[in-house]
């Protein structure tokens, strides 16, 4: 058979470092089994009830949205962490309490979402990173070179020297080395976690070939993604995850860009539409509150248009990685474009901080940049208003409790008392803090970065209530970023869709999801890859 | 009081509310409480009132050199030039002195110069991106040679400078002194008036919450308005004041300029930090902490001399304690947490 | 460019992160041969040799701790160096335990123990390597005077001070430094070592690929106490007698040395060539700066020096990685 040889030069002549007997599962045997596994970390339930069961030779995708716990379920089948109840199987072995190299003994590799690149190290000792042992080297520094080498031209089209520090790579190169690293492994299971977001078209074409190559030798590949025009080509079956719980999984059959979306979001086409029917029908909008103009997010982005009136709210969507989220920096002055200039009349700051009637900036990444974890919710919530509430230096309480007050009526929020921790809070609470947080400095503009990430399905609807209202009837303008199109479906009355770093199309807020969806992949996006996987069908056939 | 004018007044706080907010309170409580009853058991005089005004004079030195240390620890440094600097406002104020200044004039000019060198330490360590430890140890090591040198010029005597401090100084820091009326020296009294203000400070001011929040998350301070630089350097110059302020005390104890006499700070300002349950990594704890932190140590210092343990034995203690500590209030996460 | 100079070539590139502390070593040597020709007789390189040696093996000492990564800095080096010293006098020396076998054995077997104990605390534990090693540093200082008697001492073992004399009109301390070197060799050419490296850069990675993080980064503190305990034969060589209070200053010169060979305190990058050769460096610093007559304030300019040393070191480091930085993003 062509496919052993075919395996042997990205392999070794030396035999896998599996620790296991090496039985070869039968095609379509089930080899990777979850069972309802629940994980919460803290507050935060981000599994409750996944289940999974993929085969060998298939391309078993992973899909959900934001925060449904794709990453989790990956990590606990990875060794990383142990669920706090359910149980996971591979390869005939149950994996319970086994660590990252267990698994990886036993033939699973994995490709986390972060690129996991130690920059100072080799490409090489990277790539083979914990393939020897802690003493006992299983692997010659020479072979370990030349595998490199030959490996990461055959998956690139380029030659990459080994030996240089990882770091000096580019970022789709380095995501290239994490791939090649599981790969080196030679696993019976191989699992990617977005691995596609830092790679251009062409390479997740090259990568789509591989992975179906390495289907048609008996691998068990687990694809998780959020590029879900790709996986309606490529995926042999497909489980949907939503709230930390599996949906339901479809065959390929049953797989289309439309049952992807239902099921993820939850809602049937019919109710949709009955959504957006409901939809307040937009008011002329007020005056221009902030105007941008001729804005080049790189150098070779095309330059963007965008004018932000009272009383609108505008969408921001597309693509990971095409500029939507350098877009909004730029527009809270925390990024400089490239070129271009924002026009406002309102007292807004360069650098992010938030101005009594400017310019306020909610990031959806709370984590990292909104709470201070160890610090009261009174706290998260008063801090850039101190300065407004002091008497002599010393700050008034009483006067920020009222404050607080005021905004928990306003946005329903559901706290104890001012002084609990904020970790007490649940993810969608925690984001009201800090949405309150800058309504209180009373911005005319609220620019809202993916906000609702991480937010039960109960408190988003009810945030959207209150977007609508601050631009109804308080007359201010608000973009709203969100990776989830029927979140802008829901507020905008205009979504601008980006592309490649400029805006692609600019639709109704009413459009439809369609619509969305193309703009967002370009309909010379679909075409390509489509366009590759034919090519590589037909290489196949003829060889 | 009911319960809103409690969160509003942080200050006036009953126990049971500082408690309720301050679990951390409880082991530091518990050990100082121990530690009492076994020195009131074990050595002799542990309670009579000449031993309590001792351990209250040597507990204020500490406290107000620990100060510093509480306000670098909450942004997640740590200044290890503290000792140095204590020794070096030692012997300059004594040498100052006998150059003539006039002892307020002096004792700014130390001051001053402590700040100047805080600033040369948070620069330099912002800069650099290294932990400040490194950065403030290799400060200290050319303050105090400078110092020395400095004060050596032309005298006799290396490294030390013999003079005569002030009466009031000397005064203040003496086991004989009363502070109205109250048989405890006037150093005590300003400890105390330093803490209160210190406290109200990091309660009250938004530069003070401000400290909290770049400890917690400078990145998100950055976008409330805290500018983590300015931050920085002044945390750093207050420590430095600080330090140099306990040189300046030290006198009036020592009689002298001794540059040795910051050397027990070395370690004991981390010890009463992370001993009282504030954070090395920031963000979390204050100077109230510190206070117990630096009572149990003084408390624990009096123990163990009691108990005839050497000033190396009770060094050995304390890092015993410092690990015992840490290991309760300040782990890392595991690597997987950071995937 | 010829096969074999192209090879040569890239090892040396391997090292370049020593390159300014050798750089200074070349500086030194002159400034040394200009102000101080007497270094360079038979008798001034013995001396010479016997000083360097614990400085040397200290330096060495701290590297792999910095290697570890995640703040890995080994305050407790100097004190450690100085307990076992003592300790070696009091309780073997004292006691008529004088020879080769028992004083190096526990000398080894102390130090490896102590780094045993760090590196759990560091690795499993997980508390800050800055905390424990401070710790530590007190622990040790505070022990090494406890245990200190003031009484007169026993006779020092012959083999134990010869180290800091001649053999065959070669410094002996030189030879046994040269020789720790040579054993390094095989532990820096070792998968472990390798592995280390990668746990210093990056330990997420490295746990995600399936590396015993924990074991790797316990055993560098591990190492760190093996080489602190033949520094501590060299220091009681050099003193012939105990010294309890030796400890702050080695720790100081240990870090210096470090930072000036170019090992990062953030961990994976550096080695042992740079700290020895900032350890010399250091070294000639002082020994250039007793050539000026400074008299009582001698012992003060050394301070200055040492401190201000370490600042310009870290200075140094900190442009050369932007610098690094800048051409990789214009590359």
């Amino acid at each position: 058979m062509n496919d052993s040889n075919k395996r042997a030069s990205l392999s070794s002549p030396d035999p896998t470092p599996s620790t296991q007997p090496r039985r070869s599962p039968g095609l379509g045997e089930v080899v990777v089994t979850a069972v309802e596994l629940r994980k919460s970390f803290g507050d935060t339930q981000a599994l409750a009830g996944a289940s999974l069961a993929a085969r060998s030779g298939e391309i078993h995708a992973i899909v959900g949205e934001n925060g449904s716990g794709k990453s989790t379920l990956i990590k606990i089948l990875a060794g990383i962490y142990g669920p706090d109840s359910g149980h996971t199987e591979v390869l005939g072995r149950s994996s319970a309490g086994m660590s990252p190299a267990d698994i990886l003994d036993l033939g699973l590799a994995t490709v986390f979402q972060e690129v996991l690149v130690a920059e100072g190290a080799s490409v090489a000792d990277n790539i083979f990173a914990g393939y020897d042992g802690t003493f006992r080297r299983r692997v010659s520094r020479g072979e370990k070179l030349q595998r490199t080498g030959s490996l990461l031209s055959q998956l690139t089209g380029h030659d990459v020297d080994p030996t240089v520090p990882a770091g000096s790579l580019s970022l789709g190169d380095r995501q290239w080395v994490t791939i090649a690293r599981a790969m080196a492994r030679a696993p019976r299971v191989l699992i990617l976690d977005e691995s596609t977001s830092a790679l251009d078209l062409s390479g997740t074409a090259s990568l789509l070939r591989e992975l179906e190559r390495l289907k048609e030798e008996g691998v068990c590949v687990i694809l998780v993604t959020h590029r879900i025009a790709e996986l309606s080509v490529f995926a042999d079956r497909a489980t949907v995850l939503r709230d930390g719980a599996t949906t339901t999984t479809l065959e390929k059959s049953q797989i289309s860009e439309q049952s992807l979306l239902e099921l993820m979001g939850g809602r049937a086409p019919a109710a949709k539409g009955h959504a957006a029917s409901t939809r307040p029908v937009n008011p002329e909008p007020g005056e221009a509150l902030v105007d941008a103009s001729a804005i080049k997010l790189a150098a070779d982005a095309e330059p963007i248009e965008l004018t932000l009136r009272a009383g609108e709210i505008v969408g921001l969507a597309g693509l990971e990685g095409h500029g939507q989220g350098d877009l909004i920096e730029v527009l809270a002055g925390i990024r400089r474009p490239v070129a271009g200039e924002i026009r406002t009349r309102l007292p807004a700051a360069a650098d992010g901080k938030s101005r009594r009637g400017g310019i306020a900036y909610v990031s959806g990444d709370r984590k990292r940049v909104g709470v201070f974890p160890e610090m009261s919710i009174l706290e998260n919530f008063g801090l850039p208003t101190y300065r407004a509430h002091t008497t002599a230096g010393m700050i008034r309480w009483r006067d920020v409790r009222g404050a607080l007050e005021r905004f928990r009526e306003q946005l329903g929020l559901r706290m104890g008392k001012p002084r609990a921790s904020i970790g007490s809070l649940s993810g969608g609470n925690q984001q009201k803090v800090l949405i309150a947080r800058w309504l209180a400095a009373e911005p005319r503009v609220l620019l809202l970065d993916d906000p609702t990430r991480g937010v039960d399905a109960a408190t988003k609807s009810d945030l959207h209530g209150r977007f609508r209202q601050f631009a109804r009837e308080e007359g201010m303008g608000i973009i709203l970023l969100s990776t989830e199109i029927e979140e802008l479906l829901e507020v905008c009355d205009r979504i601008l869709v980006m592309r490649k770093g400029s805006v692609a199309a600019e639709l109704r807020g009413d459009a439809g999801e369609d619509k969305i969806l193309a703009s967002m992949f370009g309909v010379e996006g679909i075409d390509d890859v489509l366009a590759a996987e034919r090519e590589a069908t037909g290489s196949k056939e003829t060889s | 009081m009911n319960a809103q004018q409690q969160a509003d007044a942080p200050l006036l706080i009953t126990t049971r509310a500082l408690l309720a907010r301050s679990p951390k309170l409880l082991p530091g409580l518990v050990l100082l409480i121990a530690l009492m009853i076994i020195g009131a058991v074990t050595v002799d005089g542990f309670t009579n009132s000449a031993n309590v005004k001792s351990m209250l004079l040597l507990a204020s030195f500490l406290g107000i050199a620990a100060y510093g240390q509480t306000l670098c620890a909450l942004v997640g440094g740590i200044d290890l030039s503290i000792p140095f600097l204590i020794g070096a406002a030692n012997v300059l104020l004594v040498w100052f002195l006998g150059k003539g200044l006039s002892p307020g004039l002096a004792i700014a000019a130390v001051l001053a110069l402590a700040a100047l060198i805080g600033l040369l330490s948070a620069t330099i360590s912002k800069a650099v991106r290294v932990h400040s430890l490194i950065v403030t140890l290799g400060v200290g090591f050319v303050v105090i040679g400078v110092a020395q040198i400095v004060t050596t010029a032309g005298s006799e005597f290396a490294g030390n400078v013999y003079g005569t401090p002030p009466a009031w100084l000397t005064e203040m820091t003496s086991l004989r002194s009363t502070t109205l009326g109250i048989g405890v020296p006037p150093v005590v009294a300003l400890w105390l008036v330093l803490s209160i203000a210190g406290i109200t400070f990091l309660r009250m001011t938004t530069f003070g919450r401000g400290i909290y929040a770049m400890g917690g998350n400078p990145v998100a301070a950055e976008r409330v308005g805290v500018s983590v630089n300015t931050t920085w350097l002044v945390v750093f110059m207050l420590s430095a004041v600080f330090a140099a302020l306990t040189g300046v005390l030290l006198v009036g104890f020592s009689g002298g300029g001794v540059v040795s006499v910051g050397e027990p700070y070395l370690f004991t300002t981390i010890a009463a930090v992370v001993v009282g349950g504030s954070s090395l990594l920031g963000g979390q704890g204050g100077y109230g902490l510190t206070l117990l932190g630096v009572a149990v140590l003084t408390v624990l210092q009096t123990v163990l001399v009691g108990l005839g343990l050497s000033p190396p034995g009770q060094e050995t203690v304390l890092g015993l304690m410092i690990i015992a500590t840490v290991a309760l209030y300040a782990r890392e996460p595991h690597p997987r947490s950071r995937i | 460019m010829k096969p074999n100079l192209v090879r040569v070539r890239q090892t040396l590139l391997g090292y370049d992160y020593a390159f300014t502390a050798f750089g200074l070593l070349v500086v030194l040597l002159l400034v040394a041969a200009l102000r101080g020709p007497k270094l360079f007789t038979s008798e001034g390189l013995t001396i010479a040799a016997s000083v360097l040696a614990p400085l040397v093996l200290a330096a060495m000492a701290a590297t792999p701790v910095a290697i570890s990564g995640r703040g890995g800095v080994d305050l407790s080096v100097g004190p450690l160096m100085a307990f076992l010293n003592v300790a070696i006098v009091t309780w073997l020396i004292n006691e008529g335990l004088t020879g080769v076998v028992p004083v190096v054995a526990f000398a080894l077997a102390a130090g490896a123990l102590f780094g045993l104990i760090q590196g759990l605390l560091v690795s499993l534990v997980r508390l800050q390597p800055v905390v424990v090693t401070l710790s530590g540093f007190l622990f040790l200082s505070g022990l090494a005077n406890v245990i200190h008697t003031n009484g007169s001492e026993a006779t020092f073992p012959n083999w134990l001070s010869s180290l800091s004399g001649t053999t065959a009109g070669i410094p002996t301390a030189a030879i046994v430094v040269a020789a720790i070197c040579l054993a390094w060799v095989p532990v820096a050419r070792s998968t472990y070592y390798r592995n280390l490296r990668l746990v210093g850069f990056d330990d997420r990675t490295a746990y995600a690929s399936g590396v015993n993080v924990a074991l790797i980064r316990a055993g560098a503190y591990v190492l760190g106490g093996l080489l602190g305990g033949v520094a501590a034969l060299m220091l009681s060589s050099l003193l012939i007698s105990a010294s309890p209070n030796v400890g702050t200053n080695y720790t100081l010169i240990a870090l210096t040395a470090l930072v000036l060979g170019g090992t990062s305190l953030a961990g994976g990058s550096g080695g042992m060539v740079g700290s020895v050769l900032g350890a010399i460096d250091v070294y000639l610093i002082q020994y250039a700066l007793a050539t000026f007559q400074f008299g009582k304030s001698s012992e003060f300019v050394n301070q200055v020096a040492n401190g201000g040393v370490l600042l310009i070191a870290l200075l140094l480091g900190a442009v050369a990685v932007s610098l690094n930085a800048r051409r990789r993003a214009t590359a």
